[in-house]
């Protein structure tokens, strides 16, 4: 049993996401992306501690 | 020296007699769950790490607490920044273990390494230096131009190894492929059995 046995159409969903805004503006800059999320990380490490 | 010390450490400690014997560092790679449970835990004592740095460092810049006298939020938050720094460590030189030659060769590796050399001169100036006279403006809203200076430093060259730390896992420029002649000669890639093949040379 797979999630697309209780909606099949998710699959399609999720492939056709490429294409929609956002993920055409951050896929090609994916790494810059992914410091941006860590960076938040340290933000959040930091402000949850004081 | 260091290139041989790293080969024998990838390829020869804890190595065992047989054809499949791995050494200690090809096991720590190969193995199922536990290069990632490091590579977490790298990141989680990076949010307690960097993140009470950010939090003293914006303190220094006159932009959070100001308020609060820099020594009492440096006493509260110093000690976990120091555990931070211990977790950090032992990860960091775990994760490096596991692919020491690759890291070796590896551009963003040897720019973290001058960044994280440029945050530790900062930390040592701003203790030997700026710190001196902390006393007489431990209070102050917005503490002088060395003290705000060495926060913004310390902010840049932590995001900076932060920065070339994530962008190490990526193969853009490993040797071996066509990359640009000054890449492979900061990477030596020469010295790889991949070797150094040079972009421009391969242009029509």
């Amino acid at each position: 049993v797979t999630p697309a046995s209780f909606f099949p159409e998710l699959r399609p969903w999720v492939e056709g996401l490429v294409n929609v805004w956002p993920a055409y503006i951050i896929k090609p800059q994916f790494a810059s992306w992914q410091v941006l999320h860590i960076l938040s990380l340290v933000i959040l490490g930091g402000t949850t501690i004081c | 020296v260091i290139r041989d010390f790293l080969a024998w450490l990838q390829n020869s400690l804890g190595k065992g007699e047989g054809d499949i014997a791995q050494s200690w560092s090809e096991a720590l790679l190969g193995s199922l769950n536990f290069w990632g449970l490091i590579e977490g835990t790298h990141v989680l004592a990076l949010m307690l790490f960097a993140g009470t740095i950010l939090v003293v460092d914006l303190r220094l810049l006159g932009v959070t607490f100001r308020k609060t006298p820099v020594s009492l939020l440096s006493a509260k938050v110093l000690p976990l920044t120091v555990f931070g720094f211990g977790i950090m460590l032992i990860t960091g030189l775990a994760l490096f273990y596991a692919k020491p030659l690759a890291y070796y060769h590896n551009i963003w590796f040897r720019a973290k390494l001058i960044f994280l050399l440029l945050a530790i001169i900062n930390i040592a100036i701003f203790h030997l230096r700026v710190q001196r006279n902390q006393a007489a403006w431990d209070r102050m809203e917005r503490p002088p131009a060395s003290a705000r200076a060495s926060a913004a430093v310390s902010l840049l060259a932590w995001v900076l190894v932060i920065t070339m730390g994530r962008f190490m896992a990526y193969s853009w420029f490993e040797c071996g492929k066509p990359i640009p002649a000054w890449i492979n000669a900061v990477q030596e890639c020469a010295l790889t059995d991949e070797g150094a093949v040079d972009l421009a040379g391969l242009q029509p």
